[in-house]
């Protein structure tokens, strides 16, 4: 984005082109700042509305706007004059006005779209008005890439003189919404803004300052424009990047350490109140070692990645919640070594064939593995002793077109099978018959007794095998 | 009616100056934050904090501008200047290099700000006065020669911390009073807040309901 107030002399406004549309005259402008520009679009009475105000307020001489035109003012070659002639105007006014740059004249060309102070000043004002309603009232609030880039470079330069402006467009009001605001949405883009040549993703920002963030969300931005995360590590507790094209996790929770590697790292950058971590459609085929700077990380979820395998992440002891639906996981061994005390998984739409890698998550009360390829039913023997264990998904995989899948399924939890949800359904009473006959059949066959018969005596199942 | 942080009627702007080191950046955080900290690095370009005091029965915004030290941010800083309506000029005590130069501070701050900012000098780091290296007597008599308010105070302790900030205050609330301080002069660093029509203390109960906070 532009910053005029560093690049005055370097700055030019012309009017290059004319466009018509429903028979009325357009003047293109073409404003140029430093390798920034854009263009307006302004029809002749607009120009007369502004050189109105900048004569009455700002001293401008009132005979430089070329003059009205009544009669035959849409011939090409009137209207290629008045370009023109509006071109040497703007240069003229721009000129002299360069300095003060009064708030009207920016409006015109447009400079609170697409330049960092003029922005500001808009922004300032509107969180004067409206700040605190904000902070009350909004669950979260939107800053753009462009905002929050003006902010980090505002933060940079000397307060540019120009003329006495009311306190109302102070920068402070919006560091003030900042360092009070809770919960941050920030949404990038890779398309031009407006008709500038600016990339909103192009942008470098810091979010130094969010003194008291609790919730960040950002959505498609490149995890390059973020330089610097201020005091997050020490608020944040819940945090989402989401289509992001991240590779891997220390992207963002190292966003701002050169060295990233673990043995340099300090006690310092660690999140210490995150708990919530979700980086959902991104690039990530490894969980690495930086997911130990969040130690008290409760939920994870990293649906749509490129996972394939879990590494040990049973250093995070109240990781409860594990979301890793849309990867790439086929085996799953030994999870009970790598994961400690969890209560949700889901890893549906993976290609999970086989359920031994659950046998021993001993916590684990929902496992959703709808959408994988698991063929065999007897795979469930590997998960019915697990005690928790209430809801549990398998539609979509092979085994469930099976022919009485659900109550060949429901037999092996034993004295279980009233408390099992499978398929978002618990067992009807007819299913439960079926399945203690089917049961009755497998003890005759394996010549054990049914546990239905002893006693409703639970810790049993632990022994039994 | 609601007493939340929302609701107060002046915004008071602060600048905090002074050499590097003197402790700035810790009594803000002192003042805001009330705590100490002991490894608070330097400060680049500018810090903020607010804080909501009361003065006569009144609820004020506080907006600090907390400034580097170092000369190479000079430029940046001395931009914050204008529009302060309160200054609060920073010495360590255990340092007497900080001390010398305030006269030159003071005329920075004299230059740029205007007439009726309210300028406080504190010598910090009481709680070190075994390392003490300028006497509250000097130090006292340079603030009574310029009619600037004076206290030790420690950012450490906590130790008239509080009180600099609000005697500024206090005092800047008082020339609004007297009318020496022109609310409506774009520069004078103090505004006043208006009730605006959307504000959540006007707004009717039903809109209050359907806050998500
Ligand atoms: N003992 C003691 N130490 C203090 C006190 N205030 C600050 N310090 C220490 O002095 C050092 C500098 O404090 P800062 O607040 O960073 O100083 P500053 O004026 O903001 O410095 P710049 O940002 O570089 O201008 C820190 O190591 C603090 O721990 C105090 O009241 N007592
Ligand atoms: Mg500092």
């Amino acid at each position: 984005m532009s910053s005029f107030v560093n690049h005055r002399e370097d700055s030019t406004v012309t009017v290059e082109e004319t466009s018509t549309k429903d028979n009325v005259t357009y003047y293109k402008i073409t404003v140029k700042v430093g390798s920034v520009r854009w263009t307006v679009l302004h029809r002749y009475n607009d120009f007369v509305e502004l050189h109105e105000k900048l004569v009455s307020d700002h001293g401008v001489a009132k005979e430089l706007l070329p003059p009205k035109k009544v009669i035959r003012n849409k011939t090409p070659k009137f209207v290629e004059q008045r370009r023109e002639a509006l071109s040497e105007y703007l240069k003229n006014v721009f000129n002299y006005l360069k300095l003060t740059m009064p708030s009207e004249f920016a409006h015109f060309l447009d400079f609170h779209l697409y330049d960092i102070f003029f922005l500001l000043q808009d922004l300032a004002k509107t969180l004067f008005l409206e700040g605190d309603k904000l902070l009350e009232c909004e669950k979260s609030h939107n800053f753009t890439p462009l905002e929050l880039h003006a902010i980090s470079e505002r933060l940079k330069i000397a307060c540019p003189m120009t003329e006495k402006q009311d306190q109302m467009y102070d920068f402070s009001h919006i560091l003030d919404f900042c360092s009070q605001l809770r919960a941050l949405n920030i949404e990038g883009s890779y398309e031009k803004l407006g008709t500038s040549n600016i990339v909103p993703n192009d942008l470098r920002f810091d979010l130094i300052p969010f003194k008291s963030l609790l919730d960040l969300k950002i959505l498609g931005v490149p995890m390059a424009c973020i330089q610097s995360v201020g005091g997050l590590r020490d608020t944040l507790v819940s945090l989402s990047v989401s289509t992001a094209s991240v590779v891997s996790l220390n992207e963002f929770l190292l966003v701002d350490i050169l060295h990233k590697d673990p043995s340099s790292i300090a006690d310092t950058v660690k999140w210490k109140k995150l708990s919530v971590i979700n980086f959902a459609s991104n690039n990530i085929d490894n969980v690495d070692w930086a997911i130990k700077l969040v130690p008290r990380l409760q939920h994870l979820s990293l649906s749509s990645n490129k996972l394939k395998e879990l590494c040990d992440i049973s250093c995070l002891h109240d990781l409860r919640v594990l979301n890793l639906s849309m990867n790439s996981f086929s085996v799953c061994e030994n999870w009970h070594a790598k994961i400690g005390n969890i209560v949700r998984i889901d890893l549906s739409q993976n290609r999970v064939e086989s359920l031994q890698g659950f046998s021993r998550l001993y916590s684990l009360e929902s496992l959703d593995l709808s959408c994988n390829v698991i063929t065999d039913v007897e795979e469930v023997q590997h998960i019915c002793k697990l005690p928790c264990l209430e809801y549990l998904w398998l539609t979509a995989n092979p085994v469930a077109s099976s022919i009485d899948y659900r109550v060949k399924v429901l037999e092996q939890f034993n004295a279980r099978m009233t408390e099992l949800c499978l398929d978002n359904e618990k067992a009807s009473e007819k299913e439960l018959d079926t399945a203690r006959v089917l049961q009755a059949l497998r003890v005759v066959k394996e010549g054990k007794t049914p546990s239905f018969l002893q006693n409703n005596n639970t810790s049993h199942s632990f022994n039994k095998s | 009616m609601t007493s939340g942080p929302y609701n107060y009627s002046y915004i008071f702007k602060y600048i905090i100056i002074g050499d590097m080191g003197v402790g700035k950046s810790c009594l803000l955080h002192q003042f805001t934050d009330k705590k100490f900290m002991a490894d608070c690095p330097h400060t680049i370009g500018v810090e903020f904090g607010t804080r909501i005091i009361e003065v006569a029965g009144q609820k004020i915004k506080l907006q600090i501008w907390d400034t580097a030290g170092q000369e190479r941010f000079r430029a940046v800083t001395r931009s914050y200047y204008r529009g302060a309506a309160g200054a609060l000029m920073v010495y360590d005590i255990t340092r007497r290099s900080t001390y010398n130069h305030l006269s030159s501070w003071l005329t920075d701050t004299r230059n740029l700000t205007n007439p009726s900012t309210v300028i406080f000098l504190i010598g910090n780091k009481s709680d070190l006065d075994g390392q003490r290296d300028v006497t509250y007597e000097e130090a006292k008599q340079f603030a009574d020669e310029n009619g600037l308010m004076f206290v030790e105070a420690s950012a450490k302790t906590g130790q008239n911390v509080e009180e600099a900030f609000l005697e500024t205050a206090k005092k800047i609330y008082q020339s609004i009073q007297d009318g020496r301080l022109d609310l409506n002069a774009a520069e004078s660093g103090v505004q006043h807040k208006p009730a605006s029509p959307g504000r959540p203390l006007a707004a009717p109960p039903a809109a209050r309901d359907n806050c998500a906070c």
